[in-house]
């Protein structure tokens, strides 16, 4: 479940850079040309494609610290820097705090520029010297390192597992806490998909999952981004990360012939997810789990929970799922 | 009869912590028998069907919908409900606030919740340590640096910052102290007694600790003030001061210093400040030669002599007291393999061997001993080094990061004895003799013989003595102590006298 996120510590790496790009961008725009309210610093890949291919969007929901914007009918997020990285997003900053955010309305068209985002004939975020953001680089992992990198997780996250949605699948086993009504609803589906997986790392070969399983996954739990949508959106992004892209394309396959199932901005997250790419605290715990890096991945859990409600539980659940049924079926081609 | 009510409403996006809040908002209506608001996907129409909460009318909502559903004993509470929800939803976003208990996320917000706090423990990623030992000392806190990674010249630093303003600085790299009963690190349930401890060494704090509890004495405080205290640059700043304040507790009897051996000139530091002391002292560097020492210090090169020094205690000689029975040897099985979590454990091993005239190899060579590499004879290692826990776990959190030395030892025809230490205790792993005995276990055909101690109390989470009975049923040899355990080994390839 995506939710406006709160995100008080961006991870340390990315910070230090984050802080670099506000100065530079404050002294031109604060010299040079009429202030505008607010500075975009990042723009993911997917939102950069979708701006610079089109000359406007429309705005089509609005949140206390981000809003969407429908461009080419794809959806994607303006959001305040605050809320981290990600394929869809642009994180704004202001020294105005988030009133930039109060220009926007649903339904107002958005007009883009080579280096701005207006509406009417006002410039309301400038994109002068935005960076581009792309997933993390993976490094190498061993089966040992992600079974390490599976343990530590389970202990660094047993007390921290949201009620709701699907967190509890990070676990080998998952029953030993209470289950929500979508856990209940998905637990049929999550075996189908484990035994799916197994099969595929065993024989290597190319095999479909079941298309039921996904489909009583697609859109299910409440939200902007439903737990079964993340936690397939989790899988597919661990599929991609582990080179696994085979596996991932006939996952995908199924999931895409099921979109219309669930609500556009969850539509949009799997899309970006199907290209292997999602938050950056995301990719980030991966990392630390596929190298099974104790320190770092306990830093990296935190912003985690800062994704949305239960959606960073419910997409690492997924990844996790993948990574184990890797580790304990891995044979080499 | 319950009356359920559907409202769906297109194209309306909020995110998930508002639709939790309006729906627990509207289930706590007396007579709501339940609420949900959900995005109409299939599989959600599903939950809400399954759940009594769907009126057919509302199947035609799609993903881009939001439902609100609502479930009450009669029609009046229905409605009151659902226009609570319609309400609710035409509130700003902001206003809509949930309460959560907070967590402290930095020293500052630790220290408005905990006024009287005297001490922080820093464990975050070394290259943060020192900045927030700073913060902590400039708050009036002593220290206790649990994080490695810091530079010595950071140290220090910071030590003297500490000294400037009466605060003790334990560490880095510091992961046991237990300081006036309360363990902090990896440490061990120890009694209350009157042996004050200071210690440069982590494992060798908790060995020396566990066998003066086994000798039924106590501890007044045992505190570790990290593996570089003692050396050149850092000068035992952090020593020093410890001793000065054992020296005024008035609840330490006797001191016991435990170190790798020192720089000269900081030797002769801290032994110029236990002269001045009225207290008895014991010296353990384990693997120096003796020192000049004054008439209130004795001095011990292993940490089981330490701890009957300090205890006045002659501890059992397991070679006569205990019957091992040890299983036959092929002739080609001749080498030992060490294979320690606790790096000064892997050190008093070390002693033991070179006091026999046994070569010994190391990662973590004592004086007397040859590096790892250098030959292919008796090898002990300390499987806590750097070299081995870099972006891992260390073996005492995480058993799995030594199984596949131990398995590759286990089917290895040279090696006769595979040596190990199991350290139980607070912050260790929960079950780490059960993952030894596990991995010894799996290997049915002949191997080499396994010897092991148990550094621990019986007080312990894990329990010394259940931790001891898996190893036994394992059919691992185990000695009562880490120093016995080498004896042992020795004695295995006959080389005990």
């Amino acid at each position: 479940m995506l939710m406006q996120q709160n995100w008080p510590f961006i991870v340390l790496e990315g910070m230090i850079e984050f802080e670099i790009i506000t100065r530079q961008s404050t002294s031109v725009e604060g010299s040079a040309f009429v202030s505008p309210r607010a500075q975009a610093i990042v723009i993911g890949t997917l939102a950069k494609r979708e701006i610079d291919n089109a000359s406007f969007g429309r705005v089509t929901a609005v949140f206390e610290r981000s809003i969407y914007l429908e461009v080419n009918r794809n959806w994607i997020c303006l959001a305040d820097a605050s809320l981290g990285f990600g394929p869809l997003v642009v994180s704004v900053k202001s020294i105005y705090g988030r009133d930039w955010i109060n220009s926007f309305s649903v339904g107002r068209l958005v007009k883009f520029s080579s280096d701005s985002i207006r509406i009417d004939d006002s410039t309301i975020i400038s994109t002068k010297g935005v960076c581009s953001w792309e997933p993390p680089k993976v490094s190498n992992w061993t089966k040992t390192s992600i079974l390490l990198g599976l343990r530590a997780l389970e202990n660094f996250v047993e007390l921290n597992i949201p009620e709701k949605g699907l967190g509890r699948f990070i676990f080998e086993c998952p029953d030993r806490f209470p289950s929500s009504d979508e856990c209940l609803a998905a637990e049929h589906s999550i075996e189908i998909l484990k035994n799916w997986l197994k099969q595929c790392f065993e024989t290597k070969m190319p095999i479909i999952p079941d298309k039921k399983a996904i489909a009583s996954l697609i859109g299910l739990g409440p939200g902007l981004t439903p737990s079964g949508d993340d936690f397939l959106g989790g899988m597919l992004i661990a599929l991609h990360i582990c080179r696994e892209k085979s596996v991932k394309k006939n996952l995908y396959v199924q999931v895409d012939s099921l979109l219309d199932s669930t609500g556009p901005v969850s539509k949009a997250h799997l899309k970006a997810a199907a290209l292997g790419e999602g938050s950056h605290s995301l990719h980030q715990v991966i990392n630390m789990l596929l190298k099974g890096n104790y320190a770092k991945l306990e830093l990296a859990i935190h912003t985690i929970n800062q994704i949305g409600h239960t959606s960073g539980w419910d997409a690492l659940a997924g990844a996790a799922v993948v990574l184990r049924q890797l580790a304990s079926n891995y044979r080499s081609a | 009869m319950s009356i359920i009510l559907n409202r769906v409403c297109p194209g309306l996006f909020l995110d998930s912590v508002v639709l939790m809040q309006i729906s627990r908002s509207i289930a706590s209506l007396e007579g709501v028998e339940d609420s949900a608001l959900m995005i109409g996907t299939p599989s959600n129409l599903d939950l809400l069907d399954n759940a009594g909460l769907l009126k057919d009318t509302s199947r035609q909502a799609a993903g881009g919908d939001l439902i609100i559903a609502v479930r009450g004993k009669d029609d009046t509470t229905a409605l009151r409900a659902m226009a609570k929800a319609e309400s609710l939803l035409e509130q700003p976003v902001t206003t809509i606030k949930e309460t959560f208990e907070l967590q402290p996320r930095s020293l500052r917000s630790a220290l408005a919740s905990f006024t009287d706090a005297n001490m922080a423990l820093v464990s975050v990623p070394g290259e943060f340590a020192a900045a927030e030992a700073r913060k902590a000392l400039r708050a009036g806190l002593h220290v206790m640096l649990f994080s490695d990674n810091v530079s010595v010249s950071e140290e220090v630093e910071l030590k003297r910052e500490a000294a400037e303003v009466g605060l003790l600085v334990m560490g880095p790299d510091c992961g046991t102290s237990i300081i006036g009963g309360v363990m902090l690190g990896f440490a061990n349930r120890i009694p209350k007694g009157d042996i004050g401890i200071v210690g440069a060494s982590g494992t060798g704090l908790q060995e020396i600790s566990c066998l003066i509890a086994q000798a039924g004495h106590g501890i007044s405080h045992a505190i570790g003030v990290g593996g570089r205290d003692l050396s050149d640059q850092v000068g035992a700043l952090s020593t020093l001061a410890v001793l000065e304040m054992l020296e005024v507790d008035s609840a330490t009897r006797h001191i016991l210093l435990v170190s790798k051996p020192p720089a000269p000139d900081v030797a002769e530091s801290v032994v110029e400040s236990l002269s001045r002391s009225k207290k008895t002292a014991t010296v353990c560097f384990i693997g120096a030669d003796e020192l000049k020492l004054p008439n209130n210090v004795s001095f011990t090169r292993t940490l089981k002599a330490a701890a009957e020094n300090a205890t006045g205690i002659l501890f059992k000689n397991p070679k006569k007291e205990l019957q091992y029975k040890i299983p036959k040897l092929t002739p080609d099985r001749k080498l030992v393999k060490g294979l320690f979590s606790g790096g000064t454990l892997a050190a008093e091993a070390q002693v033991l061997f070179l006091d026999q005239g046994v070569s010994v190899a190391s990662n973590a060579p004592i004086a007397g001993a040859m590096q790892d590499d250098a030959l292919t004879g008796h090898v002990i290692l300390d499987l806590g080094s750097d070299e081995y826990t870099k972006g891992r776990p260390h073996p005492m959190i995480e058993p799995a990061v030594r199984e596949d030395e131990i398995i590759q030892s286990l089917a290895d025809p040279s090696v006769a004895v595979i040596l190990l230490d199991v350290v139980i205790g607070y912050g260790a792993h929960s079950d780490p003799a059960g993952e030894v005995a596990r991995v010894v276990s799996e290997v049915q055909k002949e191997k080499p013989i396994v010897v092991a101690s148990v550094t621990g109390t019986n007080e312990d989470p894990q329990g010394r003595k259940y931790q001891i009975e898996k190893l036994v049923d394992a059919g691992i040899l185990v000695a009562p102590s880490n120093a016995d355990a080498a004896k042992l080994a020795l004695h295995c390839i006959g080389r005990n006298d």
